[in-house]
């Protein structure tokens, strides 16, 4: 179980409602891998975190860029790796849901999440703060539209 | 330890030897399990089982095309089902090989091979026979390969 607490806050109002449900999606996930046997309700619970999890990344990654925080290339690869690993999830469960060890999975993502929001997510808090007004405005639109699409310039992809 | 089973035999000389040789390298996986798992050796074990099975699918779906065998979408369905399946498997082992549960694959892998092998491709049979002196020809050229493209 992650605990929301003062020093996973960065400041940034929308990014710290992301981590809050973020940390109680995961934790809702924590708990069915602990005692729950009906696996449709796993699924959707992986699902959401899913989905979720990649629209909180889209916005953290929009915000890094139009703060130009510099580290946002490694911070992107370590989005796309967790990423990877949900996804990963989901297919072997959809093969065959036995072969997944749920209790350690839901270890592992917890212990991912709580040190990303509490050290590299750390990394941008200066950058966005000296941007705040630029990160104002689009967090405004980046909360009214969840699925906000941004093109991203081509020499700035990360693959 | 798992033993081959001629009921599984196809009479296609390329796709049984592939067939026994996916016996084979599940042998390994099982006793690298039952000799209490180091995860490095998994982890090979697995990864030589995926590359050996897709290199087999390959050959399977390229001799299945070759004589027309109307069943052949659904049965590549069920290879990438497997395939993408066990590419998530070998990932997850990878990064935390707590994640799986390892000897819940052995059981699963064995039961695939054996259901698959029993079923589905013993439903292409008739049809690679009707081609056979095709199908001979072509095998020639997909043993030993392993990265077949059509
Ligand atoms: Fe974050
Ligand atoms: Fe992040
Ligand atoms: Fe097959």
């Amino acid at each position: 179980m992650i605990s929301w607490n003062e020093t996973l806050s960065t400041g940034i109002d929308v990014i710290d409602d992301d981590h809050k449900f973020l940390i109680s999606l995961i934790n809702q996930f924590a708990e069915l891998a602990e005692h729950c046997e009906d696996l449709a309700q796993i699924s959707i619970a992986v699902g959401a975190l899913n989905e979720y999890v990649l629209n909180h990344f889209r916005r953290e990654e929009i915000l890094m860029m139009v703060c130009t925080y510099s580290e946002r290339r490694q911070h992107q690869r370590e989005h796309k790796a967790f990423t990877d690993i949900v996804d990963s999830l989901q297919q072997l469960y959809r093969l065959r849901p036995r072969l997944v060890n749920l209790r350690e999975v839901a270890i592992f993502l917890s212990d991912w999440l709580n040190s990303h929001i509490a050290v590299s997510d750390q990394g941008y808090v200066a950058q966005m703060r000296a941007h705040k007004s630029l990160v104002d405005t689009v967090s405004t639109n980046l909360r009214d539209d969840v699925n906000f699409r941004f093109d991203e310039p081509d020499h700035l992809r990360v693959s | 330890m798992i033993y081959w089973d001629p009921k599984l035999e196809t009479g296609i000389a390329v796709i049984d030897e592939d067939h026994k040789t996916l016996f084979g390298l599940l042998n390994a996986l099982l006793r690298i399990i039952d000799d209490g798992e180091k995860a490095d050796d998994a982890a090979l074990a697995i990864a030589a089982l995926n590359d050996y099975a897709t290199g087999h699918f390959k050959r399977e779906e390229a001799l299945m095309l070759l004589c027309g065998y109307p069943g052949q979408d659904r049965h590549e369905r069920d290879h990438n089902a497997f395939r993408q399946g066990m590419k998530s498997l070998q990932h997850l082992f990878s990064i935390n090989a707590g994640m799986v549960n390892l000897r819940g694959v052995s059981d699963f892998l064995l039961n695939w091979l054996q259901q698959h092998i029993a079923v589905s491709d013993r439903a292409y049979v008739p049809k690679m026979q009707e081609s056979s002196a095709l199908i001979a020809k072509a095998s020639e050229n997909l043993i030993s390969c392993t990265s077949f493209d059509l």
